[in-house]
Parts: structure tokens; sequence; C-alpha cells
């Protein structure tokens, strides 16, 4: 009797799991053979359509932009067939699931196929369709997240993403640090063992991390007019460059572009990490002229940077039109060369380049064209090109550009990635877009920095800044930052006149 | 006669609970109502509160946070005329009705401290006075207060001990800062009360009482160590008391330890016997004390002059000209943002140029106001530049007055105003972003829905009341903005176009209010384009009075249009101003509203 009544209870808690699992699994496959087809692609947000992803991405979790009541997802590759039901418009994929079919695809297509459910009707779109790298992506993604403002800000922080699962940790942020204007993270060769950041304000200073030590040091000099600003590490980590900008902003009172920075005045100065010193020589230091944006070289002989006659601002904004440069650099001795060739010049193009980024393989170089000035952030005409060296030749990154501004690029560690800044969704935020790269500089269709939730661009107010990419995660707490930031005034930078 | 009274004594005896609550309730509401009413209709717009699983899930992810999500979701009510004073209402009496309760948990039944079971609720209505003063303080000392009465209510020792435990850090990912309040109230609860009624718990009492203590210190370090890396003090206090989350809220911490004080008088004194004298003693001492936390708190926290600003604020947010300018005439405080606000409604109501110096001015800042890098002057001072139709300017000073929120949150009143210049710019994806975000607030989702029917639909927009208004206005050509120029973009505004009537007269103004004829002269002229049957009564009284300067006959023969009754005031204005070495005193009473008296004595 008693084991009829517990067979009894077995058989109703079978039954139960059978409706409950019949509710939650919907992974069977719903009657779509009738299902009527579409005959065009779905609309999804973000399009995913045709771009080329690494293998180590996070899900490309989208949202289909039809109303429709449920979904059925059909993920097919030559390797196999995935399906996938949802309750209403948005597809999440199971992280497990999906890491196992990028790993299984590498090198190869992956379709999916879209069913619709609206009333009863099931309803089929074409197949839409990514391609899977074989190159990985670089595991972290630091960014800054800022509101984008005027002359104000209160919450913005540094923040590192994990790019293979939507795992977001804080490096620092305004909350820790509150008062601090906090920017300009940079890493050598896209590794965390060495970086930097500066702090202004409230605490202001710049923070530089290497050989496991975290400092923080005071850049400004009698001899430089401002504090160090945008930087480059040398590859062996003994040099970073900086260029010293005085920043100001003007204000639109028409049209879709609300401001422009204008860079009143800029020189570089090279920092050594061991004697706390800077350098420089007349000529990345002219009056005459306006250098930035510096950058070197994979393997740290020849320094680039922009460069422009200097002019009066605000009313020369229009003229002010920087040309590539390069000035060779001897890492033994410190010492930067003599001669400056012009590699892009403004004056032929008509037109102003910036924000130069060397690839790993060094041979190509990466950065934004547009009408003046070196703020690409401001500029709606501001596009990525690519200057072969080996060519001499510069074209643009077609499939990267948009109408809408692209800057702030970076390549990944192994060069077949970059990822990108871009205010092509609405014209005001900065997205984070990457995109596929061949050796041969061929740029695929990049993809939005994907997002757990794909409603989530739809109502995040800030902008994602300077993005950079790094292999591992920064291993230093952000008390351990804000600690060093707090404790000390930081130390004096001097300037050494032996170089 | 005699057992009349004694009837209506014995009812009150009765009854005096519910009549004092009522009196309470009265007041409150009334304070709220009559007194304050614009002050929370001005804090509902400054948050954005979104109806959404997200965000109550990212709410309640922080210490404290469901008070602040409570606080929040409550503050919403404000929008509606009884609702703010209704959820304050609500908030404080619960406040009162839980103290009381805990009150009587320590003494017996019917102790003689009602009346101090009203000093917190009294206290925090008058905190709340001040705006940075958030709701959801209130809610997260509420939310300890419940725990503390159920921590008492339990009677074994041991399941008590374990309450403690689990509800120390419960509250404090509950409500914040109060956490503090329960762990003190418990303290004292364990150490006063109950060891005073059973002694024979020795070692297990302290240890007890220890271990909640380590928690109580521990837990905010652990949360900012692993949680939200938050500076140490501000783990503790948490920031939903004060917007600025780095303030010491030290009158709400005054709650905090007047709970657990309370407790041990209560208890020594209220279980005793008290004698009539000594009653009436302790009745007044409570008296004393609730007149002294009611009035001390107005007096620290209330600011009149600054509710009527708001009331300013709410009328020109409601584009209710007429209110503003009538409560001007009533009483025009001395302050940058009420001037401003009253010229932008002369200059909406077509009379600013005719009664410009009918009120008191504060020069150029009453009519534009600078970004002084902090919300109020942004917020308020975007007013201006949008209904004059310099849109960009507009959402500039939005964007600085979000970015200068004390509390670092988003507003609906600045997301509405953004949506209103990306539609007017033409930024549909833009504006998009910022109406999916107000359709998810319950009390700006019927306005987002309609804003989103506008989107790409230019004729629909271009015929918009606002928005269609606001493209006719706005500049067509490129200038960078400087407060300091502004008069320069009025002119490049008037170039582009020459019947912008408001445009007009603000600048006009400006040069008036500056005292700079010169360019006032030099411009007057473009007012030819807006077709005035007359000039505009204090733009014909500087004309007249530069005119006067030439020659009478230069008054006389001018080409202005110009009544004849300015100048006969001219004349009687001169008559006086250049035969009486006291002249400021004899003009003061007929010609103090006249540009003449203010270019020449203020």
């Amino acid at each position: 009797m008693v084991y009829f009544k517990r067979c009894k209870r077995t058989k109703r808690k079978f039954t139960l799991m059978v409706i409950v699992f019949s509710f939650i699994g919907c992974n069977k496959l719903p009657q779509l053979s009738d299902a009527y087809e579409f005959g065009h692609s779905p609309e999804i947000f973000p399009d995913y359509d045709g771009v080329t992803v690494p293998y180590n991405i996070a899900p490309l979790n989208f949202e289909l932009m039809d109303s429709c009541q449920a979904l059925f997802v059909k993920i097919s590759s030559a390797k196999g067939e995935n399906n996938f039901s949802f309750r209403k418009k948005k597809v999440y994929f199971p992280e497990k699931k999906w890491k196992k079919i990028l790993s299984e695809n590498k090198g190869d297509t992956v379709f999916i196929t879209i069913y619709s459910k609206k009333g009863d009707k099931w309803r089929k779109y074409n197949p839409i369709h990514f391609f899977v790298s074989k190159d990985s992506i670089d595991r972290m993604l630091v960014y800054r997240k800022i509101m984008p403002g005027y002359q104000t800000w209160n919450t913005m922080g540094i923040y590192e993403r994990d790019l293979s699962n939507f795992k977001e940790k804080l490096v620092l942020n305004s909350e820790i640090m509150p008062g601090t204007c906090m920017n300009c993270h940079t890493f050598r060769n896209n590794e965390p063992d060495s970086w930097l950041l500066h702090l202004r304000e409230n605490f202001g200073g710049t923070i530089i991390f290497t050989n496991d030590n975290l400092k923080k040091i005071q850049t400004k000099i009698p001899q430089t007019f401002g504090s160090a600003g945008f930087s480059y590490w040398h590859p062996s980590g003994k040099y970073i460059a900086f260029s010293i900008n005085k920043i100001t902003q003007i204000f639109h009172g028409v049209g879709k572009v609300r401001a422009h920075a204008l860079d009143m005045k800029s020189d570089m100065v090279i920092y050594d990490v061991e004697k706390n010193s800077f350098f420089t020589s007349p000529l990345i230091n002219s009056p005459d002229a306006f250098e930035a944006f510096p950058c070197f070289s994979p393997n740290g002989k020849t320094l680039y940077y922009v460069s422009s006659p200097a002019g009066e601002l605000p009313q020369d904004q229009r003229k002010m039109k920087y040309s590539l440069c390069s000035v060779s650099f001897d890492e033994q001795n410190g010492i930067i060369g003599n001669k400056v060739d012009t590699l892009i010049s403004a004056k032929m193009l008509n037109k102003s380049v910036s924000i130069p980024r060397v690839s790993p393989d060094g041979r190509f170089i990466m950065l934004t064209q547009l009408d003046y000035g070196n703020f690409p952030a401001y500029n709606p005409e501001a596009d990525l090109y690519l200057y072969d060296l080996k060519e001499h030749k510069m074209r643009a990154l077609d499939a990267f550009n948009s109408n809408d501004v692209e800057s702030w690029h970076c390549w990944s560690s192994n060069g077949r990635w970059v990822v990108f800044s871009s205010r092509r969704r609405d014209g005001l935020f900065m997205d984070v877009w990457i995109g596929y790269i061949d050796q041969n500089g061929a740029p695929r269709k990049p993809f939005l920095l994907p997002q757990k939730d794909p409603e989530f661009y739809d109502s995040f107010l800030f902008s994602f800044n300077l993005p950079e990419l790094i292999k591992e995660p920064i291993s230093v707490s952000p008390h351990r930052i804000a600690k060093v930031a707090t404790k000390s005034k930081g130390q004096q930078a001097e300037f050494d006149t032996s170089h | 006669m005699k057992i009349q009274q004694n009837e209506r004594f014995s009812h009150f005896k009765k009854y005096y609970k519910q009549y004092l609550l009522l009196l309470f309730s009265l007041l409150v509401f009334g304070y709220w109502q009559f007194g304050f009413p614009y002050m929370l209709f001005f804090q509902e717009p400054l948050q954005l509160f979104l109806c959404s699983f997200d965000y109550f899930i990212k709410s309640v992810s922080t210490a404290g946070g469901l008070a602040r999500y409570l606080g929040e979701f409550f503050t919403q009510f404000y929008v509606l005329p009884l609702g703010g004073p209704l959820v304050l209402l609500l908030w404080l009496v619960a406040l009162q009705q839980l103290t009381w309760l805990l009150f009587q948990k320590v003494s017996f039944k019917d102790n003689h401290f009602y009346l101090l079971s009203f000093l917190p609720s009294l206290w925090y209505c008058t905190i709340l006075s001040e705006e940075f003063y958030l709701l959801s303080g209130l809610i997260s000392v509420v939310i300890a207060m419940v725990g503390v009465l159920l921590y008492v209510s339990i009677k074994n020792f041991k399941v008590r001990s374990l309450a403690g435990i689990l509800l120390i850090p419960l509250i404090y990912f509950v409500a914040g800062g109060s956490y503090i309040l329960f762990t003190l109230s418990i303290f004292v609860y364990e150490v006063v009360v109950f060891r005073k009624r059973d002694i024979a718990i020795r070692g297990i009492f302290w240890l007890c009482l220890l271990f909640d203590f380590l928690i109580a210190i521990v837990l905010p370090l652990f949360y900012r160590m692993y949680f939200d890396p938050v500076p140490v003090l501000q783990a503790y206090i948490t920031e939903h008391f004060h917007k600025i989350s780095t303030v010491f809220p030290f009158p709400v911490v005054l709650i905090w330890l007047f709970v657990p004080f309370a407790l041990i008088v209560i208890f020594w004194v209220g279980n005793e016997e008290i004698k009539k004298t000594k009653k009436i003693v302790l009745y007044g001492v409570q008296v004393l004390l609730l007149f002294l936390a009611g009035y001390g708190g107005y007096i620290f926290f209330a600011n009149p002059k600054a509710e009527y600003i708001k009331k300013f604020d709410y009328y020109v947010r409601h584009e209710n000209w007429e209110k503003v300018v009538s409560l001007a005439k009533k009483k025009l405080p001395r302050n940058g943002f009420a001037v401003n606000y009253l010229n932008l409604a002369l200059a909406k109501t077509n009379q600013l140029g005719d009664r410009l110096f009918r009120f008191e001015q504060m020069g150029k800042v009453g009519l534009f106001l600078p970004y002084e890098r902090e919300m109020l002057s942004a917020m308020l001072g975007n007013e201006t530049y949008y209904q004059i139709g310099l849109v960009n300017v507009s959402q500039q000073y939005v964007f600085e007055a979000t970015e200068s929120m004390p509390d670092l949150r988003k507003s609906t009143r600045s997301l509405k105003r953004l949506t209103d210049v990306a539609i007017i710019n033409g930024q549909y994806e833009l504006a998009n972003k910022y109406i999916q975000l107000l359709k998810k607030t319950p009390f700006y989702k019927n306005w987002a829905k309609e804003a989103e029917t506008y989107l790409y639909h230019e004729d629909k927009i271009n015929n918009h009341p606002d928005w269609g208004e606001k493209r006719r206005l706005r500049p067509l050509q490129d200038y960078f903005f400087s407060v300091e120029n502004i008069d320069q973009i009025l002119l490049a505004l008037l170039q582009d176009r020459p019947q912008h009537k408001m445009a007009y007269e603000y600048l006009m103004s400006y040069y008036l209010l500056n005292k700079d004829i010169t360019s006032f002269m030099e411009y007057v002229d473009l007012g030819y384009n807006i077709h005035y049957k007359y000039l505009p009564v204090a733009f014909q009284e500087a004309v007249l009075y530069v005119l006067a300067l030439k020659s009478r006959e230069a008054v006389e023969n001018n080409n202005f249009p110009i009544e004849d009754a300015t100048k006969d005031r001219l004349y009687r204005y001169i008559a006086i101003y250049t035969q009486y070495p006291n002249a400021r005193e004899l003009l003061k009473k007929d010609f103090s509203h006249t540009f003449w008296y203010y270019y020449h004595y203020k």
C-alpha cells in the first residue's frame, strides 16, 4: 500500500515536471513546417548580419525589431544545428552553449534562422549569418564611461569588460574618488602589467603601474606649459611618450554638432619611467608647431605623431590641419632623432589626420582623418584610415566607417581586431565597435560591443571612451589605486637636459 | 454642567491619542500643502524613477537600495496636487506609530510618553523641508524601526539573538545607514531592558551582543570591499539620506541616537509610579521638546524664500506666464532666478519692453543666467534660452544641469528638455533614446508616447505649438556660445529672424540693464522689422533720454514711434532731476519704474 502511494506521488511529481519543463524548456521544435516565409532578412538590433566575430566573444544577444509573441531561433552551420526558444522578441543565448557553438565553428560561417510567432502563426525570415574567425580577440576591454556633456561631469569611471562574457569590473570611478576626473588610460602592448591613467582636479596626478609597483607622479614641470596628456608606452616599458595639450571647448549654437575641443597649444615630451624624468627635442617640442598624439612603432625605433603649424585659436580652427610625422628613437640611450619625416602631408591631403596607432606587425598605421583639428570626437566627418608603411599609401576603412564620428581606435595584440568608438547610432553617445582586419589591411563589417540585454543601449546614458584592449584583467584593485592617489601628492617628475 | 465637563474630560482622556494624531496629521498635511508645496513639485522631476524590473534589481542591489527605491517610488506622487503632502503624512505617521509601539514595548501600554513618540516624525518633517534631504531617508528609518519592533517582540532570547544576527545585515542591505539605529536600539533593549528583567543569562548574553556589534562594524567594510567600493564613511551611512552622498546627515543621526536614548529614559522613568506634579513636569518637558524640534527644525531647514522661487519655477515649467507676473507683482525676491523668470514671463506675455522697469531689476543676470557649475543656474537658466529659440544653448545648460545633479542621477526634467531639443534639431534617434526611458516612468509615459508619434514627421513637428515655434525661432547661422557675448548672439539671431520680437526685446533690455546706451541706440532701429505701433515704453524712455541730451527739438522732432505721454513724463522727470538736490527721493514715487530712474540711481 505504502509502495503504491509512493508510486502515485512519484507519478504526480513526474507529471508536474513534464508540465513545468514543457513551459520552461521550450527547446522543442514548434510546428514550423507551415510557417509563412517573409522572403527577407529580419531586422535585428544590434545588427550582426554579415559580421565577423572572434571565437571567444560573448553571446551576440539581439532583439527582433518586428513585434512578436515568441521567437524560435535556429543556429546552423556545417557542424550541426542548435535550437532556441524565447518568449517575446529578445534573444539571450546561454553562455556555455554559445561558447561551444563558436569553438566548433572556428573559421566557418554560422547561420541564424529566426521564426517569429504572431497570433497562432509562425513566420520565417531569411537566414542571417556571421563568420567566426580563428583569430581570438584580447580578453579584456578597458574603457571609460562618462555622460557626454560640456564642461561638467559628476559620474565617470574606468571599467574593464571581459569580452568572452558580460562581466564588467571597476578599475576606478568617481564614487570611490569623488570629484576626481580620470582619463587617458594606456597600456604597454596590450599588457596589463604596465599602464597609466591621469587624475585631474581632486587628487590630481598621473598613476603609473609598472613592475607590480603603483606610483603617482606630478608631471607639470617648469619647462612645459601643462601636465602630461595623451600618452603611448614604448614597447620596452622604459619610456612613455606624452603630448602636453592646452585644450579648450567651444559650443556651437546651431546644428547637430554641439561642441568642439580645440588644442590651443601642444608639445611632446618623453618620460623615463625609471628616472622619473622628462626629456624632449626641439623637433617635437617646437613653438612653431603643435605636436600631439605620440605613438611608438612596435620595435620601438620610431616615434610617430601628428603635427600642425601653430595657429591662433579659435579663429584659425578650420585651418589647423595635422600631418603624420615620424622621428627615430634610440631606446638604449633615450635619444630622439634629428630628422622629422612627414609621412602624410596635411597640405597635400587638405585634411587633417590624428591618433596614429601602428599595427603590432608594424606594417600599418591606423589613424583618423578629419577636415580640421586633431580631436575627432566632435567631427562627424572623422573616419578611420589605414596608412600602409610598406606601400606608403593611405586608404579609407570603409567597412568600419559611417556618417558620424569614428575615432579612438586600438589594435588587438595579434593585429587582427580593432576596437574603436563611434557615434553612428544617434550622433551623441560614443559606442564601442569591434572589427576584423586581415593581414592585408582589409576590414570586415564591425559589430557593436555585445551586451547581455539587447535593449541595453536604449537606455544607457553614458559614452564609452577610449576603448583599449588588454590580454588579461588588471591585477590592481580600485582601493589600491585610490589609496596611492589620495595618500600622497605624488613624486614630482624632473626635466632631464642631458638627452 | 460639571457632569458634562467630566464627560468631556473623560472622553478626551479616552481618545486623546487619536486627537493628538489627528492634530499632528493636520499639521503635517497643512505644512506641506500650504507651506511648502512647490518644493515638492520641484523635487519630483529631479529624479528618474523607472518602472522596470531591471531598475528595481539595480536599485535594490546596493546597501539601502530598497529604501532608495521606495523613496523614489513615493516621490513620483509629488507630481499630483495632494500627492506630496499625503505621501509625507503617510510615512511620518508610520514613524510616529512605530515609535509609540516601541515605547510601549519597553514600558507599560498606557505610559506617559505618547507625546514624545511624535518627536522623530516632527523632526523629520522639518528636516525634509531642506530639499537635499530625501524621502528615502525617512523610509530607511521606518524600516529600521519595524526591525527593532520585530526584534523586541521576540520573547525567546535565543531566537531573538539569532534574529539580531540576521536582521542587522538585512536592515543594512534594505535600509542602509539606519541599521545603526537598529543596532543601537537592540543593544539598549538587551542591556537596559532585558538584562534588568532577567539577569540570569550571562556569558552567552554578552557574546551575542558582541557578535551583533562585530557584524555591524564589519558589514559596511565587507560591503565596500566586495560590492560597492564607496568611501568608508559612505559605506556606513549610505547615500540615501542626503542628495550629496558625501554630506554627513547629522540631523538624521540625531534620530538614530534619539530612539535608543528614549528607550533608556522611558524604561527607567516610565515603569515607576508617577505623582501628579511629576506628571505635569513630564508632559511639560515633552511639549517643550516637541516645540524645540518643530520650531528649531523649521528655523534650521525651512527656506520660505526658496519656496517662493520654486513657485515661480513651477509656473514657468507649466508655462503659466500670467501667474508668474502676478506673483512678481505681489512679491519679487531679490534673487537672480526669480527676476530671470519674471523677465521671461514678461517677454512671453509681450510686456518685457513695456514693463521691464516696473520691477526691481538685477542687471543682465536677470535676463540670462550664467552657468555657475551647479545644478540650479543651469536647470533654471535653460528655460530662457529655450523659449528664445537658442535651443542648443538650452541643451548645453541641461547637460550641465544633469552633470551637476547633487545626487549624481538623471532627471525626468532634463530628459524631457533634451527630448524637446533633439526633436527640434531633427535628431530623432537621440530623441528616441530619451523617449524610451521616459516611457518607463509612470507619470511621463503618456508625454513620451505622444512625443514618439512626432519622430520623423517633419510637418507634424512644424505644426506643434512648442517644437514648431522653436524651429521658427532658432538661429540659422552658427555661433560659438558664451554668455558674455549674448548680445552678439542675439544680433545674429535677429539677422536670421528679423521679426523675432522676443530676441529683439531681450537684446534691447540687455543693453538697457547694462546702461549701454550707445549699443542700444545703434540697434534700436531693428525694432522696425517688428512693426510696433509704438516702441515698448522702456525703449521709448531710453530713446528720449538720448535725444534729450542733444536738445528739446531732437525730442520733439524724432522719427521714432514714441507716444506723447512718454515725452510729457520725460519733461516732468527732467524738471525735477535738474532742479532739486533731493531729486532721487522726489522722483522715487512717480518715476522709479522708468528707465531714467534706473539709469541715474540704480
